[in-house]
């Protein structure tokens, strides 16, 4: 029973927690937009490092250089804003927090949708400038000023920026991490004042449409020149959302695991339980046989009951999977339990009472109706 | 027509490699409307005779026949067919089910025969009205006493409209009073046209019938026509 209910838990988390990334990874594909390109150091297959080792240059890549994104940045067919990242701390009188500070160009806000809840975005004059200016994130914005933060001054590892934006609330990023709690600053403020040499990737857009994948192919070709050779990766969002699909995949594969083996053991355990009811009842199955029961009445009696136990293991295990998923919200794990999981839930638990419940509900149907009522 | 026949009836037991027969060429008819007991010592084959009257069990040889159909050579789906529909029996320990009342105890052999639930219910409760137990319906065999289960068991076994009732010492488990009263209601029913057939080792019991046979080692080696049987009033 225990097991039932931990198998068809783990099955309509699985389900769930699936279901649930879907609809988030939708919802990050509309929010990002869907022509845009990631160029990040790296391996061009794109096996090694992944599309999710952001901020971190895998050993023996050659990091992407300012003069890279110069270069790029001639081609007057796209937007390119480069995207550098450090964890700094942020300070407002008494209050800090360590936040993701994100240095990028002004017209990062034009390549991917950038929502503001109140202010702007830093321009082209002030970005030339290395200004000491912020976009903050909307949980920096209420806990440090209480929603009131435009103009005010935050302390970046001690040195102070003035606040000019703050963006709506975003919630959890597709590839994880708060996005309420970033900073955005200038790129060349970053660079010159917390020596950050390496960009994390650039992100590129065409600035007329133009199809994507083609472009992905004239970047390429572009970015071998300014490199020397080809050490980068050019991504779309597909693709990307792709490597973040495969991750889920294997989660979903493990947690299916889990609940295979659960299921058994649950399947194993009613399987006990019908046979020890079967031997008590050993009496009961005479005087039905005696009255007239015939061995598909008793079979199906059995089988019933190893059904309807089951089906209890898995409703329960549907109620805990809702509660976890309450608890997995709490956490910033999409999860979503829909009609599907549910089927899938009783029609589990349907199979193993049946699976299991055969072999208990085949003897009580085979016992001698004399011996059976002669039993004490 | 018999209400039951049996031609040449014989069953041997194998134990282990031993062969033990237990009836030996069995000839005995009973007539619609009869009262019949089987009388013995124990190992006489009472009991085995019993399983074969009650379709529990295949002959080795020989034929049963109710109500003019032979029977030993069914399946088992037939035979359980043949024991909801012709045979009633009311056991020493009553064997009713304890986690079922009273009416849906009797209404037990009903269902397989896949009668409509409005149905079972309606002929449950007359089957339970003729034993005096209406009251009793919704009770439980725990909530009530064992001449008011041996009832139950009763109306379970006349529900059906069998051809016979076959009883195996119904009053055995009942204290010497509550006995006759079982006794008399099955006098009754008897006389109300209902075949009896009573399995028993006690010679009083076995009075109250109208024809005793006596079985000793799987044959018959008597019978006896009473012409004044113990009446219980």
């Amino acid at each position: 029973m225990l097991g039932v209910i931990i198998g068809v838990f783990a099955i309509v988390l699985i389900t769930s927690i699936g279901s649930g990334v879907k609809i988030e990874v939708d919802k990050q594909i509309q929010g990002l937009g869907s022509d845009v390109l990631f160029i990040m150091p790296g391996n061009p297959s794109g096996t090694r490092g992944g599309g999710m080792a952001m901020g971190r240059n895998m050993i023996g890549e050659e990091p992407l250089k300012e003069k890279d994104y110069l270069s790029l940045a001639k081609n007057k067919e796209i937007m390119v804003s480069p995207v550098m990242n450090r964890n700094i701390e942020v300070r407002k009188g008494s209050e800090s927090i360590y936040a993701q500070v994100i240095g990028s160009n002004y017209l990062y806000p034009e390549i991917t949708p950038l929502p503001l809840k109140e202010g702007r975005f830093f321009n082209k004059l002030e970005d030339g400038d290395r200004a000491r200016l912020a976009v903050i994130g909307s949980t920096i914005a209420t806990e440090f000023f209480n929603g009131n933060s435009i103009g005010k001054q935050v302390y970046l590892d001690k040195i102070p920026f003035k606040v000019v934006g703050v963006l709506k609330e975003r919630g959890t990023g597709f590839m994880g991490g708060d996005q309420d709690s970033v900073v955005y600053i200038p790129y060349k403020t970053l660079s010159d004042l917390y020596n950050v040499e390496n960009i994390t990737m650039l992100m590129v857009t065409p600035k007329n449409s133009q199809n994507i994948d083609e472009l992905q192919k004239d970047l390429i070709n572009e970015f071998i020149k300014i490199r020397g050779k080809e050490n980068f990766r050019i991504s779309t969002q597909a693709q990307i959302l792709e490597i973040v699909g495969t991750i889920t995949g294997i989660l979903n594969l493990m947690l299916g695991g889990i609940a295979a083996v659960s299921l058994l053991v649950g399947g194993i355990g009613i399987m006990n339980i019908m046979l020890v009811s079967v031997a008590e009842r050993t009496r009961e199955i005479g005087i039905r046989k005696a009255v007239g029961a015939k061995r598909r009445d008793v079979l199906s009696q059995f089988l019933m009951e190893a059904v309807i136990l089951s089906l209890a293991g898995g409703t329960v295990g549907l109620l805990f999977s809702y509660l976890g998923t309450i608890v997995l919200k709490r956490f910033d794990v999409p999860s979503a339990i829909t009609l599907n999981s549910v089927v899938v839930a009783i029609l589990f638990s349907l199979f193993v009472g049946v699976v299991f419940g055969v072999y208990p509900a085949y003897k009580a149907s085979s016992l001698d109706p004399i011996v059976a009522l002669r039993h004490e | 027509m018999n209400a039951i026949e049996t031609r040449q009836l014989e069953k041997i037991y194998k134990l282990d490699s031993v062969l033990v027969p237990a009836l030996n060429g069995v000839n005995l008819s009973v007539e619609f409307g009869e009262f019949l007991a089987i009388m013995g010592p124990s190992g006489s084959g009472k009991s085995t005779l019993m399983n074969l009257l009650g379709c529990l069990d295949r002959p080795t040889r020989g034929e049963v026949w109710i109500r003019g159909k032979r029977v030993d050579l069914l399946n088992d789906n037939a035979l359980a067919y043949i024991r909801s529909k012709e045979v009633g029996f009311a056991f020493q320990s009553y064997n009713l089910l304890p986690r079922l009342t009273a009416l849906e105890n009797v209404e037990l052999p009903l269902i397989y025969q896949g009668v409509s639930a409005n149905e079972r219910r309606k002929r449950a409760l007359t089957a339970l009205e003729r034993m005096g137990l209406q009251e009793r319906a919704y009770h439980k065999p725990t909530q009530i006493s064992g001449g008011e289960q041996q009832r139950v068991a009763l109306a379970r076994a006349l529900v059906t409209d069998p051809a016979f009732i076959l009883a195996d010492e119904p009053t055995g488990n009942l204290d010497s009073k509550t006995g006759k009263e079982i006794l008399k209601i099955l006098q009754e029913l008897n006389k109300q046209g209902i075949t009896l057939i009573i399995v028993t080792h006690d010679r009083f019991v076995g009075e109250h019938a109208r024809r005793i046979i006596q079985l000793k080692d799987g044959e018959i080696i008597g019978e006896e026509h009473l012409s004044s049987p113990i009446k219980e009033s």
